[in-house]
């Protein structure tokens, strides 16, 4: 159980995070990578991954930060809100920790140092050699390492050494590397992993990517309510429209139930008492709710919020990448109804 | 704003609320009162009977301090509570007013005279509770409250109508908001004074809701006497208690309903899978749809509950939760006479009355743009707000 002491912690290394992300990825380097498919320079490259986010899911005693899941929600936070790079993401969340996991000490410590890039991704299941497995990954520049994660186990795959295919694909985030990478031949066993790993891997990738999809929004929120007090029309601001602050509540409202559900989710998992239905919710509606505060605070913005260099569009990129990535809206509510319903026969049989 | 203490703390159980769980399941094995009869007075009688049932067995008031004759565990003590009993045929308190809401206000404000008197007859449901807030002039606009009492001597004379009083035709209390200033307006110069119902001077007029049940009433008062130490904190004050009145209404109380929510959920999961429906994807879909929104409603429960427990609530924060409740609340019904079919839907029967009465809930409490409003100017901080 995390303590006041270690929350308030956290706290500190997530406002200083936040801190460090403002100053480095301005919405105009975002919008310039955006707007020609291409990373960000490799200074400010270098400067986002020198913050040290490849130690975010790696224990203490092989390197990492040894944070819990209600530390690693507050920074996933942080990273929604200032768009992190998506292959960052894949690097801290899925690739570090399958490293440690895998006992591949070499490459975790070029990992968390930032030397070896690369990226992650939850994939399909695929089978236990991994061949045929096939998946959007967002890498880093020069990646070397990709981390699958599947559903019953996992590998990670050296992009120049093993038998894999590197395609880039335009991403609906771009500038974020996307590319498609498949597995063409068996990959040696030390480098794949079983369920019991992948399981642990996804589920702190999710928890990571509920709280970025509330940070992301929660961003366009607070952009929202700044505007709709200052712009004027019909001689009034708009925020004295209702039909206007009344849309801006419903914002604050998807946002709070979400943050407490993440609070939830991530106190169960810190207290060992692990709620799978309340991770299967998540998947569905941390999307969904992000996906209409950002659609929201784009209507709220008028004119303005469709234009390229605001960047809400950015937000709604990552809103609805993430959410794709999650199962989409639809297979993701069925698959709370299958729980339900098999939960339900279990108790009458 | 928003996410400033993100991810939002939440209630926790431990050992303790564990073995408490299994002490009350051992209870209620084979004590379970069923449902209680439909006849009004009857059911009335039921559940009476089984929280004083309850209380003889020290699980009423788990949560208030031992010296109001409570226990002295925390909410999550509570918590376990309430999702323990809605496994019985009455998951519901018949005093939830009293235990849950007028009880722990007059433990913050009132006299220790006030609270000796009344907090016992709370927890064993001897003495029922209602709250005289709303008027015919004062919906949504609570402050425009104009039930007035004026002093006479050693007490006070109260004149005016109160509106939609839930069991007021049943309780033997009312926590009143009255104006006892007629120089002041709106906010000030109100007071909440308790009012015995079966006083001189009140009328009680069933007003029958949308299913022609006598839920809620029409109080009339005509030169009703009250003692003057009958005001909770201090003539004038009743905004303020009225509104810490208000804030009890959130955490445990919509805890119970959130239990009882997903009692009918998983009886219409079961009815689907019964009939065979629960194999059709779209069945599916649209429960995974309704069970998003009651599990949400679940941890913004248990938030606002944490939230309590360590003194860290915002104000404006449990419109969440009533907003979350009201659409939770409709959406379920709805989806209900949606997947279960002309047949249900065309009839008289639990799941259509429930449909029916699903619409007041956006209403009661606070109407759902009243919570909008709220959040807009406390929550957000949008001081200009509509």
């Amino acid at each position: 159980m995390t303590d006041v002491a270690t929350r308030a912690e956290a706290d500190e290394i997530a406002r200083s995070l936040d801190a460090s992300l403002t100053r480095i990825l301005s919405i105009e380097a975002l919008l310039e990578s955006a707007e020609h498919d291409r990373p960000l320079p490799d200074a400010l490259q270098d400067a986002v991954v020198g913050l040290g986010w490849s130690g975010v899911a790696v224990a203490e005693d092989d390197g990492g930060l040894g944070l819990g899941p209600t530390a690693r929600a507050m920074l996933g936070e942080v990273a929604g809100r200032r768009l992190l790079p998506a292959a960052v993401r894949g690097e801290a969340l899925l690739l570090a920790p399958a490293l440690a996991a895998l006992g591949a000490a070499d490459l975790l410590e070029g990992v968390l140092a930032g030397e070896l890039r690369g990226g992650g991704a939850i994939a399909p299941a695929f089978a236990a050699d991994g061949d045929g497995a096939s998946q959007l990954v967002a890498l880093a520049p020069g990646a070397r390492l990709a981390a699958l994660v599947g559903t019953g186990g996992g590998m990670v795959v050296d992009l120049e050494a093993d038998p894999v295919s590197v395609e880039p694909a335009a991403g609906l985030e771009a500038g974020q590397g996307l590319a498609r990478v498949t597995v063409t031949g068996p990959i040696a066993p030390e480098r794949c992993f079983d369920d019991a790993v992948s399981d642990r891997l996804r589920d702190g990738w999710e928890l990571w990517v509920f709280a970025e999809l509330a940070g992301t929004a929660a961003r366009t929120l607070e952009l929202s309510a700044e505007y709709a007090q200052q712009r004027e029309q019909f001689g009034r601001k708009i925020v004295t429209f209702q039909a206007v602050s009344h849309r801006l509540a419903e914002m604050a409202v998807a946002l709070g139930a979400l943050d407490s559900a993440i609070g939830r989710l991530a106190a169960g998992l810190e207290d060992g008492r692990p709620d799978p239905l309340l991770a299967a919710v998540l998947r569905h509606v941390a999307p969904a709710k992000a996906r209409t505060v950002c659609e929201s605070a784009i209507q709220v913005h008028g004119g303005i919020g469709f234009t390229w260099e605001l960047g809400l569009h950015l937000h709604l990129r990552r809103a609805l990448d993430l959410q794709y990535a999650l199962g989409g809206d639809g297979p993701t509510a069925q698959a709370i109804g299958e729980r339900y319903v098999a939960a339900r026969a279990e108790v009458a049989a | 704003m928003i996410l400033d203490a993100f991810p939002a703390p939440t209630l926790r159980f431990g050992p303790e609320e564990d073995a408490l769980r299994e002490r009350i399941r051992t209870w209620l094995a084979g004590r379970d009162p069923g449902e209680p009869p439909e006849e009004y007075g009857a059911r009335i009688a039921a559940q009476i009977e089984w929280q004083r049932a309850l209380h003889e067995a020290g699980l009423v008031g788990l949560s208030w301090p031992e010296r109001y004759g409570g226990k002295g565990l925390g909410l999550a003590a509570e918590a376990v509570l309430a999702e323990e009993l809605a496994s019985s045929g009455v998951p519901e308190l018949i005093n939830r007013i009293g235990v849950y809401m007028v009880g722990p206000t007059l433990m913050d404000l009132a006299s220790p005279e006030l609270q000796e008197r009344y907090l016992p007859g709370m927890l064993d449901a001897s003495e029922l509770w209602c709250q005289g807030f709303s008027e015919p002039e004062a919906g949504s606009d609570l402050a425009n409250v104009r039930t007035t009492a004026r002093v006479d001597g050693d007490e006070l004379v109260i004149d005016g109508q109160k509106v939609w009083t839930s069991r007021a035709g049943i309780a033997q209390f009312c926590a009143l908001l009255v104006r006892t200033d007629r120089e002041q307006s709106r906010h000030r110069g109100l007071s909440m004074v308790i009012v015995d119902m079966r006083t001189p001077g009140i009328t009680v007029r069933p007003l029958p809701q949308v299913l022609h049940e006598p839920h809620f009433n029409e109080v009339f008062f005509d030169g009703v006497r009250v003692p003057r130490e009958n005001v909770i904190a201090r003539p004038g004050d009743g905004w303020k208690v009225a509104m810490q009145m208000l804030s009890y209404e959130r955490g445990l109380f919509v805890l119970e309903r959130q239990i009882r929510l997903r009692g009918r959920f998983d009886e219409l999961v079961d009815e689907l899978v019964r009939s065979g429906r629960a194999g059709d994807p779209a069945v599916r879909e649209r429960i995974g749809r309704v069970a998003t929104g009651i599990t949400l409603l679940e941890s913004q429960v248990y938030r606002t509950l944490e939230a309590q427990r360590t003194g860290t609530l915002r104000p404006g924060a449990t419109s969440i939760d009533k907003l979350l409740l009201s659409s939770v609340y409709q959406e379920l019904f709805a989806a209900a006479a949606d997947l279960l079919g002309p047949e249900t839907a065309r009839t008289t029967n639990g799941w259509t009355h429930d449909l029916l009465e699903s619409r007041g809930v956006s209403i009661y409490g606070g109407t759902t743009e009243i919570q909008h409003g709220i959040v807009a100017r406390q929550l957000l901080g949008l001081k200009e707000a509509a």
